[in-house]
């Protein structure tokens, strides 16, 4: 039985596999190693998951999702046309699409991943990634931290004893530090710690921000298509300026009147506020580990947003040197985490490898009076697991009554670092029953558990009575119920999906019509006919004809494309 | 059993020794086949790491480029960060952090990078002279601190990109402000939020706190929105409160009440003017203004309650909402049932504060016979 590896990213997803003693990066469909995390519908009701979406934003964006991973684990829903799709449901359909492509390449059915998160991902966030996996009928073995994936790597590659690495993954959505010792096989992770929302996607929202202030143009009066088109056009300005100085960008809206030139340093200064925040996870990380930049041997960046040379910059500058990072940063996190599934599988040749990881933030409950009658409930935190405890742990703490007669204690639960709880993230409560009595007089034991996937089990023994509670967590949002996990099961399965086989035509065809939506006049009819010609063709089912306008079409809309879109 | 037993060494001041017989024991106790061994396995192997550093000072074999780093720190020229120390009102834990601080600069700086170049031209003990003597004459007084411009050098200072060397500064500012805070207590300091850009200091604020104690800290950030934790939760309470219901006092209730009758009042006024100057003419809006109250009153009220806004424009800005028992929005017929019990009680001898008096949670007499609740928003 295989275990396969899978980065479940913002913006793109890999997988990989554990194969002949090196991790082995799985093509999908199109023969590319990175699947965008972008789900769509066409007008068929046919899903569609990856390139093929991602050109369709731009083309139909009511019908396309994108960047759902930021809101795992939270009660938002995306609309596609009249269906609505909750972001566990997108997170499946792009499993699903890992899932095949990883079926073909193997040839066999697999049942069983390793999955990566951010490292600060929460409680709800994990488990709802867990749900995405299980409804797609994939068994998750184990929730892995994206950072400490690929420390894995570095860990394996670099081979140095004793070498003390600092990853630094800045994804699309999110922004992981996690402190890292190699040696004697012996992979720990001493620290981590990171923001749930500082990305890729960020920077790009800041140059949009600037893009729609200098255009006078209002974001909330775009039309969808108007708004994905100005995303896309300066989502490519985005990667270009990791190439060049500056980058021009031609109409992107009707409103701009001549070309839009961007610099670096004007990039880098409106990422200012972004740039900031990079700094505190790192200090944090550092203190925590009690250790000074000077004692860490390697700076690894991680994450397609750390291709940015603002990045680079500004990471050499906190340092003082050069960071590393001579793995694709896109893919190494896959890689990593075809080691865990490598480990998971108990392969051999990995037979001397154990990784320790750590919990990254602090889990506690509120201690409070919660029948006091002012409204003054103190709200303050107790911390219970400490952050980087290393993982397993499970941890006991005794708890009392507040109030005479009180007849129940409400356990709730926590994640954060501040002292009150009002500045921490909430993540449910549990309603224990005690006998009346003098206040403290009735004690309770609550027991954390925090397992090596990142999920917190809570478990508490009334003294008095020996009654036990376990992990009915009340009031959580984006937890699903029995039904509600079958209705998705029923929902997902009830979807059309488009033939693999025909996804490069697919995507072609998305292309085109992304062009077909920028273009103008005479261009535009001409990429019309084209389509045109593509279903006749495509109708005719004869294979050399397809391949052959297949290889036209792609030619052409490269000219296009070189010639519109930029300079 | 000792943690020196658990790994099979013998007691050793080298940590390298540690880790390899912590790495080889590891291997039977793999976290995830053995979560308890491993357990105690972990807490033996930190303990002895921590337990090594007492030998360290017997031990004669000291790796030599700790030998070297210490003969750096002792050419750390002196005195060189006297304006610290007169200000800072907890001198010994400064201090200690300043060592620190430059004892830290003096080793990386001859490190072999390949970048050392590049950044050997920063002095860091000059950069920290002339930064904090900018600062100080910024927070020279009260006007020019709360200046934004006068703090744009902290955006061109490339010495402040050093990780270390920006979390001193921060400390320093920080120490500075709340003396300046100290000198004038009553008065607002709306630089705060800018710095808080720069340095982050809602997103370290338990560091901070350890630093300088929760009330200072409180003193400074308390008006600084922290933004970071909540922006998780207010996407997904569109639908139930999320996270435990804190109940509003009386007062805030009575607040909110009197608030509403008293815009419903006006609202009234100007409605009976505008039916006047339309030429409307029923006798029943015309005549009797506590009608026109009530009527207002009755409809208006529950409508807003069972809107999104779950409360009229009283609650709205007393910061208090209306749910039902599982923190969901109310209906519109519970909301008007909330409603008219509310007024059939309080035309009942005030029944409503009386009962409040004897329970626990603050609700009153129409809350519980409309089964909602009023929380804090």
């Amino acid at each position: 039985m295989r275990i396969l590896g899978i980065d479940l990213g913002t913006t793109n997803s890999a997988c990989a596999i554990w194969n002949n003693g090196k991790a082995e990066l799985i093509p999908n469909r199109l023969d590319k190693l990175l699947t965008p995390s972008v789900v769509g519908i066409d007008e068929n009701n046919e899903v569609l998951v990856g390139e093929s979406a991602k050109h369709r934003l731009v083309s139909h964006p009511s019908l396309t999702a994108s960047v759902f991973k930021r809101y795992m684990g939270s009660e938002y829903e995306f609309k596609l046309g009249k269906r609505k799709f909750s972001p566990v449901e997108l997170s499946s359909l792009v499993l699903r699409s890992l899932k095949e492509d990883a079926e073909a390449y193997l040839k066999e059915e697999i049942t069983q991943a390793v999955i990566s998160v951010p490292a600060y991902f929460s409680d709800a966030q994990r488990k709802a990634t867990k749900l995405a996996a299980e409804l797609v009928g994939l068994k998750v073995e184990r929730l892995i931290n994206e950072p400490t994936a690929a420390a894995m790597v570095y860990g394996l590659h670099e081979k140095s004893d004793g070498a003390q690495f600092l990853i630094l993954d800045m994804g699309g959505g999110t922004f992981d530090v996690s402190l890292v010792e190699y040696f004697s096989g012996v992979l720990e992770v001493h620290a981590s710690s990171g923001d749930n929302f500082l990305g890729g996607e960020d920077f790009l929202s800041v140059l949009a921000q600037k893009y729609l202030s200098d255009h006078s143009i209002n974001e909330k009066k775009l039309s969808s298509n108007e708004r994905q088109r100005i995303f896309e056009m300066l989502n490519n300005a985005k990667h270009q300026l990791t190439y060049s100085q500056n980058v021009t960008v031609e109409k992107a809206h009707k409103q701009q009147e001549k070309p839009w030139i961007i610099d670096r340093d004007l990039f880098l200064k409106i990422s200012q506020p972004l740039l900031y925040r990079i700094q505190t996870p790192i200090e944090r990380t550092l203190s925590d580990a009690a250790i000074t930049p000077s004692d860490i041997d390697e700076v690894v960046l991680v994450g397609g947003a750390t291709r940015m040379p603002m990045i680079r910059s500004l990471v050499s500058k906190m340092f003082r040197r050069m960071p590393s990072g001579n793995i694709d940063p896109d893919l190494v996190v896959a890689m990593g985490v075809a080691i865990q599934a490598g480990l998971k599988e108990k392969q051999s040749d990995l037979d001397d490898i154990v990784l320790t990881d750590v919990c990254p933030y602090s889990l506690g409950t509120e201690i409070l009076n919660h029948n006091d009658k002012s409204g003054k409930q103190g709200g303050l935190f107790m911390p219970i697991i400490e952050r980087n405890s290393v993982v397993p742990t499970s941890i006991v703490k005794s708890l009392c009554t507040a109030s005479d007669n009180q007849k129940e204690l409400k356990v709730c639960i926590y994640q954060g670092e501040s002292r009150l709880v009002k500045n921490n993230i909430y993540l449910g409560e549990l309603e224990v029953e005690v006998p009346r009595g003098p206040k403290g007089k009735e004690t309770i034991d609550v027991r954390y558990s925090y397992d090596m996937n990142g999920l917190l089990e809570i478990d508490v023994t009334v003294d008095s009575t020996g009654k036990t509670y376990h992990k009915t967590i009340l009031n959580t949002p984006g937890t699903l119920s029995e039904k509600e996990i079958e209705a998705s099961k029923v929902k997902l399965a009830n979807l059309k999906f488009h033939p693999r086989e025909n996804e490069s035509y697919r995507v072609l065809i998305a292309r085109a019509e992304k062009i077909y939506e920028g273009a103008l006049g005479e261009r535009r009819d001409n990429i019309g006919n084209i389509l045109y010609q593509f279903d006749q063709v495509l109708e005719s089912q004869d294979i050399r004809d397809i391949e052959k306008f297949v290889q036209k079409l792609e030619e052409h809309l490269h000219l296009i494309e070189q010639e519109s879109v930029f300079t | 059993m000792s943690c020196w037993n658990t790994l099979g060494i013998e007691p050793t001041p080298k940590k390298v020794l540690i880790k390899k017989a912590y790495a080889a024991k590891l291997k039977s106790h793999k976290p995830d086949e053995d979560p308890d061994g491993f357990a105690v396995l972990h807490a033996h192997y930190k303990q002895a790491l921590n337990e090594s550093q007492l030998y360290q000072i017997e031990d004669t074999s000291e790796p030599r480029v700790e030998n070297y780093k210490q003969d750096k720190e002792e050419q750390i020229p002196e005195g060189n960060n006297n304006a610290a120390h007169t200000i800072i009102s907890e001198p010994e834990v400064i201090q200690e952090l300043e060592t620190h601080y430059t004892h830290d600069i003096l080793m990386t700086e001859d490190e072999e990078s390949p970048t050392t170049e590049e950044y050997s031209y920063i002095n860091y003990d000059a950069e920290w002279n002339e930064i904090t003597k900018q600062i100080n004459l910024v927070l020279a007084n009260l006007k020019t601190a709360n200046d934004e411009k006068n703090w744009e050098f902290l955006n061109s200072a490339e010495a402040l990109f050093d990780i270390e060397f920006k979390a001193h500064i921060s400390n320093y500012v920080f120490s500075q402000i709340l003396e300046l805070k100290k000198q004038h207590p009553r008065r607002k300091l709306p630089i705060i939020k800018t710095l808080d850009r720069f340095f982050r200091w809602t997103d370290k604020r338990d560091i901070l706190e350890a630093h300088f104690g929760f009330q200072r800290v409180q003193l400074l950030l308390g008006a600084v929105e922290t933004i970071g934790n909540k922006k998780l939760i207010k996407w997904t309470s569109t639908k139930s409160h999320n996270g435990p219901m804190f109940y509003p006092n009386y007062y805030a209730r009575l607040g909110a009440t009197t608030i509403d009758i008293i815009i419903i009042s006006f609202a009234q006024y100007y409605l009976a003017l505008a039916a006047q100057k339309l030429g409307i003419n029923n006798s029943l809006i015309d005549t009797n203004s506590f009608l026109r109250v009530l009527v207002l009153y009755t409809f208006l009220i529950p409508i807003m309650e069972s809107s999104p806004l779950q409360g009229a424009l009283g609650k709205i800005l007393l910061g208090i909402k209306v749910t039902n028992k599982e923190g969901r929005r109310l209906n519109i017929f519970q909301a008007f049932w909330r409603n008219i019990s509310y007024m059939l009680s309080t035309a009942g001898f005030k029944i409503t504060v009386w009962i409040n008096m004897f329970t626990n949670d603050g609700r009153m007499l129409h809350d519980r016979l409309s089964k909602s609740l009023v929380i804090k928003r």
